[in-house]
């Protein structure tokens, strides 16, 4: 309070101005972050390969990268279908860098991110967003278009045509349980109808806000009676399910799992195992279970920004990630109890992780639940119309 | 900022100084439309227009999707966002935010006398600086609190009563965690700190010798806090509930936590803007935005004419 | 300082003088019971869920008590920035908002108070707009900006960059985050607006400027040696805020993808522990709190209020 105030403001002006005139001379030379890879041995400008061996193979593409030294992620939990260990992998074999910004973020933050980092270096290089933010960025022009090596082990309906984006993991939706709490965990979503139940049973979030409350309703829906084409009957049962005090409309977190707030969860099967491994640690059982009534899944999609600051790291995490490789990110994911795109694939050439694919909650899918994107929209606005009046009160 | 022509200062000459000390006002109203004028204004703007694609063709070359697609300005967003659940949230948040700012300014400020009158500096410090710091303390930490203590499942006090005394807290006290009525006691955990803060100045202005010449004068406590406190205290009290009343109107992430599907229209504007859910809805996001700022405006304005009015008390 | 109710008191003191000290004592007493009521009623409210809070962290799996929620804090690393890192980042970012505080608001509303009294509904209903909007409207509204000013999305790497662009680039920077000091000021705004209000309007400055300015001081020296050191409770409350917000303040700075401020480093440590992560809530908020009380304390060792 000695210092007289305005010496300090004209010095934070002065250092601004200085600042200006530092950016404006920095910006006049070439080597603004994003462009990159145009001075490596290669003549490639990774930033627009579209696949590695456009770019010159995958050698090309790992020196590349490595040269770039960083990756910016973004909205990757470290406890979400084992990205922790999917990171530091990557970290560890091509000695990257990588920076996780915003671990917790929603896809809406993601592409808000894509639309306004341009020119800094910590834009996000790549995204994993849920299916609409798939398709309604691929629209945008926010995505570069890159076929990963393993291209054609990914089922038609699951990427783009033109590579824009391409689908990772995905999981069911499933009913986690405190055991030791609850005594007899409900497997089906019909026995979740259930006094014993009272104030118990959570679904992860808002279904306006999160995705996987979103499917979870519609796996609500699925088992009394709803359709790809019909998600009110899900809201329906919440409301009552609320009615008779069952439903708990706290946010689940694992603190609130931890602590018994939350005792019955409706969340991706992935996340729900994830938690029961966790709690085992504290001598918790959580146990894991996917609806037979209600089986609903789906897919997350990986997608590289346009404007990427490192475009060739960028590229090496999708081929990392599609990798079938004993280490690479399909059997890493595998490992975190999410279903990898390339399973099917993999179960066939022997290289899925066995050991890994016993953990994950087994599921007998007759039907496969796959909504087209306009029975989407139309279940989302549905949701948007019904679902606060279903749980108010 | 104050220009430094200006000789004795008798004040008589105000109306010829006006025009240059108006310009003392530029670096805060440019500060403020820069920073934070503009940025709102983008996105009101976008209240305003919609845009419909017709469809996109794909570049067979560089894959990206021309995207046809038309923005117009429409009124059907601010429509939309009067319908249905958005109307409901917006009930809601001012009656969340109406309870809660009442409340926490009355237990705000028998806090603040009590913390003022005290003697102990320490104990004024500690309040202050904890104040300050549970002003500012929200969201999910905020929430996880509450849940640890008044959780139906788990929460210690409920346990506590359930086991010792045999009282449920919902049925028998009414008071739910997830509902209106618990969630206005988490909202107080903020809003009676910033009272607090607010208000503690305005109480440390309030002179001892005024209560020592109204009790020399014969009035009881009571008609001092009447007739001499609370009209030298009426302005800081109606801004300081503004104050509040706003800080919980546009409080998001403590209710989210505690509930996510109660219906307040921040969660609403968080799960457009910032959700995992619905894609290109920004617009409606922008229109319940605005809808927002236009509840507030008439507020301020009627704040302004309580202002006036007491202030003539003082004169 | 207020001439007025002062002088009144004086001949009355004497006329009642006998009867003073029992009233007076009587008074005092009821006074502080009920102050003690207030304030017991005021400290279970707000530390019993912080005491359930801790309770839950302090949990061992057997029953007993342990303190690995909190040692993991501490031994935690994201793998960038450590504690210290994140603590010493958020206080640079504190104090230049605090000096863009009080150097904005200040002098606007001594101007304000003293010359432009006409000004004020417009002045206050503008620094209470901030707090009518969620953090998040805000910083989509910021990114909007970016988004706007930045070049095209086919655009080459590069080119097409405006002056305006470029401002903001800089102004974004992780390594120096003026956005986010800059921000912050705006969301500090109500409430420093306020205390500095208060503080302003409880000690006359009409009349010390005129005092002032009639003995034949300067502008300057009205404001650095009369008004600032009458306002310094209000200003430490002020700066309090800023510093408060600073180091609590998450949504804004962790969309727009900062790592390393405190409040986001702390909320972003890789812990899959659902007890780890209720500790780092308990953490923040005691840490900032001692902080305050030490900041305090060095502040309540100086002389008492120079009010008289």
């Amino acid at each position: 309070m000695q210092t007289p105030r305005r010496t300090r403001l004209a010095g934070t002006a002065a250092l601004a101005a200085l600042g200006l005139a530092l950016a404006a001379c920095g910006s006049d030379n070439s080597s603004s972050p994003t462009a990159t890879g145009s001075s490596s041995t290669t003549t490639t400008d990774w930033a627009t390969a579209q696949s590695a061996e456009a770019g010159g193979g995958m050698e090309a593409l790992v020196a590349a990268a490595q040269k770039e030294g960083t990756l910016n992620v973004i909205a990757l939990p470290p406890t979400w279908a084992n990205y922790a260990e999917i990171i530091s992998t990557f970290k560890k074999k091509y000695g990257i860098k990588v920076n996780s910004e915003n671990p917790d973020g929603a896809s809406a933050d993601e592409i808000n991110a894509l639309k306004s980092t341009k020119g800094q270096s910590s834009a996000p290089d790549v995204v994993d967003v849920g299916n609409s933010f798939a398709l309604s960025g691929a629209q945008d022009g926010l995505y570069a278009p890159y076929k990963v090596a393993t291209w054609n082990d990914i089922p038609d309906g699951q990427k783009d045509t033109g590579g824009l984006w391409t689908s990772d993991y995905g999981g069911y939706i499933s009913i986690g349980c405190n055991a030791t709490k609850v005594g007899t965990c409900p497997k089906t979503i019909k026995e979740l109808d259930n006094p014993a139940y009272k104030n118990m049973v959570a679904l992860n979030g808002d279904p306006t806000e999160s995705n996987s409350a979103f499917q979870g309703v519609w796996a609500l829906a699925l088992a009394n009676g709803g359709s790809a084409d019909d998600i009110q009957p899900g809201i329906d049962y919440v409301k009552k399910l609320n009615d008779e005090g069952i439903f708990n409309k706290t946010q689940v977190t694992p603190a609130t799992v931890a602590s018994g707030a939350t005792p019955i969860v409706l969340d991706w099967d992935y996340l729900n195992v994830a938690e029961g491994t966790e709690l085992a640690k504290k001598g918790q059982k959580w146990e894991v279970n996917d609806p037979a009534d209600g089986l609903v899944s789906a897919y997350y999609a990986q997608a590289i920004n346009r404007s990427a600051p490192h475009p060739a790291a960028a590229r090496l995490w999708e081929e990392y990630l599609y990798s079938q490789d004993p280490d690479g990110g399909q059997n890493l994911w595998l490992k975190g109890y999410a279903r990898p795109i390339e399973l099917v694939a993999m179960q066939k050439n022997g290289s899925a992780d066995q050991a890994a694919v016993a953990k994950v909650p087994p599921v007998t899918d007759k039907n496969p639940f796959v909504p087209t994107q306009d029975q989407v929209t139309k279940a989302t606005a549905t949701v948007t119309k019904n679902w606060a009046a279903a749980v108010a009160g | 900022m104050t220009d430094s022509h200006e000789t004795g200062g008798t004040g008589s000459t105000r109306s010829r100084r006006v025009p240059l000390a108006w310009l003392g006002l530029t670096p805060f109203l440019a500060y403020v439309t820069l920073v934070f004028l503009v940025p709102i204004g983008f996105i009101l703007f976008e209240a305003f227009r919609r845009t419909t694609t017709t469809g996109a063709t794909r570049d067979p070359v560089t894959q990206q999707f021309v995207k046809h697609s038309e923005t117009t300005f429409t009124l059907d967003n601010i429509h939309d966002s009067l319908q249905g659940i958005y109307r409901t949230s917006l009930v809601t948040s001012v009656k969340l935010s109406a309870i809660t700012a009442i409340l926490g300014a009355i237990f705000g400020l028998l806090l603040a006398t009590a913390v003022v009158s005290s003697s102990s500096a320490f104990l004024r410090q500690v309040v202050t600086s904890a104040a300050a710091v549970t002003a500012n303390f929200g969201g999910i930490p905020l929430a996880f609190l509450f849940i640890a203590t008044l959780d139906a499942n788990s929460g210690i006090v409920t346990l506590f009563l359930q086991d010792h005394f045999g009282i449920s807290l919902q049925d028998d006290l009414g008071l739910q965690l997830p509902e209106l009525s618990g969630l206005s006691l988490v909202y107080l955990y903020f809003l009676i700190p910033l009272m607090v803060l607010v208000m503690a100045p305005a109480l440390e202005g309030l002179k001892p010798q005024w209560a020592e010449a109204a009790e020399n004068l014969g009035a009881s406590r009571w008609t001092y806090w009447r007739l001499v406190a609370a009209p030298v205290l009426l302005p800081s009290f109606l801004g300081a509930v503004l104050l509040l009343f706003c800080s919980a109107f546009s409080a998001y992430a403590t209710a989210y936590a505690i509930n996510s599907a109660f219906p307040l229209i921040t969660i609403r504007i968080d799960a457009v803007l910032s959700g995992n859910v619905l894609a290109g809805q920004g617009n409606l996001g922008a229109a319940l935005a605005l809808l927002m700022i236009v509840f507030v405006l008439p507020l301020t304005v009627i704040y302004q004419l309580l202002q006036r009015r007491t202030s003539r008390w003082l004169a | 300082m207020t001439a007025g109710l002062g002088d009144v008191a004086g001949p009355a003191d004497l006329a009642v003088t006998p009867r003073r000290p029992s009233a007076a004592a009587r008074r005092s007493r009821n006074g502080r019971y009920g102050r003690w009521l207030i304030l017991t009623v005021a400290g279970i409210y707000f530390l019993g869920p912080l005491i359930a809070a801790i309770a839950f962290t302090l949990k061992d799996s057997q029953g007993g008590i342990t303190f690995t929620a909190y040692r993991d804090i501490f031994t935690t690393s994201n793998g960038q920035t450590t504690l210290g890192g994140a603590l010493v980042y958020s206080l640079l970012i504190s104090a230049v908002t605090i000096v863009i505080t009080l150097g904005l608001m200040l002098p606007t509303q001594l101007l304000v108070h003293l010359r432009l009294p006409g000004w004020r509904p417009f002045v206050e209903t503008l620094t209470l707009l901030p707090l009518v909007f969620p953090p998040i409207v805000l910083v989509v509204g910021v990114s909007n900006v970016y988004a706007w000013a930045a070049p095209p999305t086919g655009a080459a790497a590069g080119t097409q960059e405006s002056a305006i662009f470029h401002v903001l680039r800089f102004l974004r920077e992780d390594s120096h985050p003026l956005l986010l000091a800059l921000l912050y000021v705006i969301l500090a705004m109500p409430f420093t607006y306020r205390a500095l209000d208060s503080g302003i309007r409880a000690i006359d400055a009409q009349t010390l400027s005129e005092a002032a300015r009639n003995l034949g001081a300067g502008w300057f020296t009205v404001l650095f040696r009369v008004l600032m050191p009458c306002l310094r409770t209000a200003l430490v409350n002020a700066a309090f805020l800023c510093f408060a917000l600073v180091m609590g303040e998450f949504t804004i700075a962790a969309i727009l993808l900062y790592t390393r401020p405190f409040p986001v480093w702390l909320a972003q440590l890789p812990t899959t522990s659902g007890q780890v992560q209720a500790a780092i809530s308990v953490f923040s908020l005691l840490l900032v709190e001692v902080i305050l009380l030490v900041l305090g304390a060095l502040n309540v060792r100086r002389p008492a209020s120079r009010k008289e």
